[in-house]
């Protein structure tokens, strides 16, 4: 990549610090960088204070804030509302992905993931810029 | 130190018993304290060298997810293979589809499987679930006569591994063999037992389940009943009708109304609308509104009067889901209701789905 071009910066938040390794070394990978927050809170305060990301990546279930919660907050933020956001949940809540694509998610992964997949559908809508 | 021994001879016997007392709780106090920091300098020095195992190997293994072949060291090192073990395991839980298949590759690569095999005989319980999870992963038909021994081990936890490993090498037996034992294992957690049969699809757990409704016990059944809506409910109508009896269990019969989706049960859940467990007649209910016939109107609006709460309120719901269930329908069914209940738990329905409820009285 050109090093006088800005490498895309994803916002990964993801409170199993395992499942976020594995999506960080998997963007770094493709040239993009990873930005990890673990937990609701501190999610909510990069949202309201910090710079848009390219992207944001977030788990529904999240320690003192959830996932619906955060895209709420982000959609309403100045800046944030054409981020693209791709929310991970598990199989389990799958039922309830309907009421985070409501709040204004992009797009949804379910855990288990496929590399592949996960990596498409995050190029898909950084070429879309949501 | 002497004259101190000669002072305290010379002290009153109360006096000396307080200083031996006192001076062994300093003692014990110390050496407990020692301990606990000799415990937390070996934990810290534990972690230490799981992070650095980690550091070594997961970028390695990570590689392989992302399609590069494993360029790690074949030979693991004794002290290193647990916590390889470990970080493999967690990808695998992680991760699905393709990419599986090449970690599997990367761990016979590094040889692993002769130590999980070898660690499914090992004391440490820890050890014993890894090898477990692992050889499950690799999914070879070899470790079934090893791993099948497992599910009936007496900790739930080993059991219910075991189980999971076996429902990846072959579905249908293991969930036969799981079936057969869930009479006698209430320790197994639900949750878990639950996941197992959702992984292993929709096509390889109906048939034994089909297979355990004809023939499992009441005791079975109640436990076992969750696990029904892992499997196909079309091809388990027929069995799933013969529990709707008045003489099963309540929580037999509740259980299979929660999941009767053909309209061939429709007589017996109308006949269990009369049953005298609030249970059944609660999921008679709910599953009158998820059929949506016209001609059960009657039947749930007497349930409206029910002496239960929940019958009322399943039975408002299924009134609701019926074909014309419009606000000026609801308007009629409420004005000929004479039973405040009944009344009350219309409009709480009513306004729950969003009808306009100012016109009612």
């Amino acid at each position: 990549m050109n090093a006088t071009v800005p490498r895309p910066i994803i916002l990964v938040i993801e409170d199993d610090d395992h499942i976020a390794t594995v999506i960080e070394f998997m963007l770094q990978r493709e040239g993009l960088v990873a930005e990890r927050i673990a937990d609701g809170r501190t999610a909510a305060a990069r949202i309201a204070t910090g710079p848009a990301p390219a992207l944001v990546l977030m788990d529904i279930m999240l320690p003192y804030r959830d996932g619906y919660e955060l895209v709420e907050q982000l959609r309403e933020q100045p800046g944030w509302e054409r981020v693209p956001v791709i929310m991970l949940s598990a199989k389990s809540q799958e039922k309830d992905i309907v009421r985070a694509l409501d709040k204004g998610a992009n797009d949804h992964i379910v855990k288990p993931f496929q590399p592949r997949e996960l990596m498409a559908r995050i190029q898909r809508l950084l070429r879309s810029g949501g | 130190m002497r004259e101190l021994v000669a002072a305290a001879s010379h002290l009153d016997p109360t006096l000396r018993l307080a200083l031996l007392v006192g001076s062994s709780a300093l003692l014990l106090s110390l050496v407990s304290l020692a301990y606990l920091f000799a415990l937390r300098l070996m934990l810290i020095r534990r972690q230490r060298r799981l992070r650095a195992i980690a550091r070594k190997w997961r970028p390695q293994l990570l590689a392989v997810t992302v399609g590069e072949p494993f360029a790690g060291p074949r030979r693991v090192p004794v002290g290193e293979r647990q916590e390889v073990v470990h970080l493999w395991n967690k990808l695998q839980a992680s991760l699905r589809g393709d990419v599986k298949d090449r970690l599997n590759s990367a761990f016979r690569q590094m040889s692993l499987e002769a130590d999980c095999r070898r660690w499914l005989r090992a004391r440490n319980p820890w050890r014993r679930l890894l090898a477990i999870v692992a050889l499950g992963h690799l999914a070879d038909p070899g470790d079934w006569p090893r791993l099948r021994p497992l599910l009936d081990a007496p900790h739930p936890y080993i059991s219910i591994s075991a189980l999971r490993a076996l429902m990846r090498i072959a579905p249908m037996r293991a969930a036969s063999d799981a079936l057969a034992l869930l009479e006698h294992r209430s320790d197994w957690p639900r949750g878990t037992l639950l996941v197992a049969f959702q992984e292993a699809g929709i096509d390889q757990v109906t048939q034994p389940l089909a297979d355990w409704l004809a023939s499992a016990n009441d005791e079975a059944l109640i436990r076992g009943m969750p696990l029904l809506q892992t499997g196909d409910l079309t091809r388990l109508e027929t069995p799933l009708l013969r529990l709707l009896r008045r003489e099963r269990p309540v929580d037999v019969i509740a259980g299979a109304l929660k999941l009767v989706e053909s309209p061939h049960a429709l007589p017996q859940i109308r006949g269990l609308c009369t049953h005298p467990a609030w249970e059944v007649r609660t999921q008679a209910a709910a599953a009158l509104g998820r059929m949506r016939q016209a001609e059960d109107r009657y039947l749930l609006r007497a349930l409206l009067a029910d002496r239960n709460w929940w019958v009322r309120y399943r039975a408002a719901e299924a009134l609701l889901r019926l074909p014309d269930s419009g606000a000026a329908v609801v308007y009629d069914e409420f004005s000929r209701l004479d039973d405040r209940y009944a009344r009350d738990i219309l409009r709480q329905a009513a306004a729950e789905q969003g009808l306009p409820m100012e016109a009612l009285p």
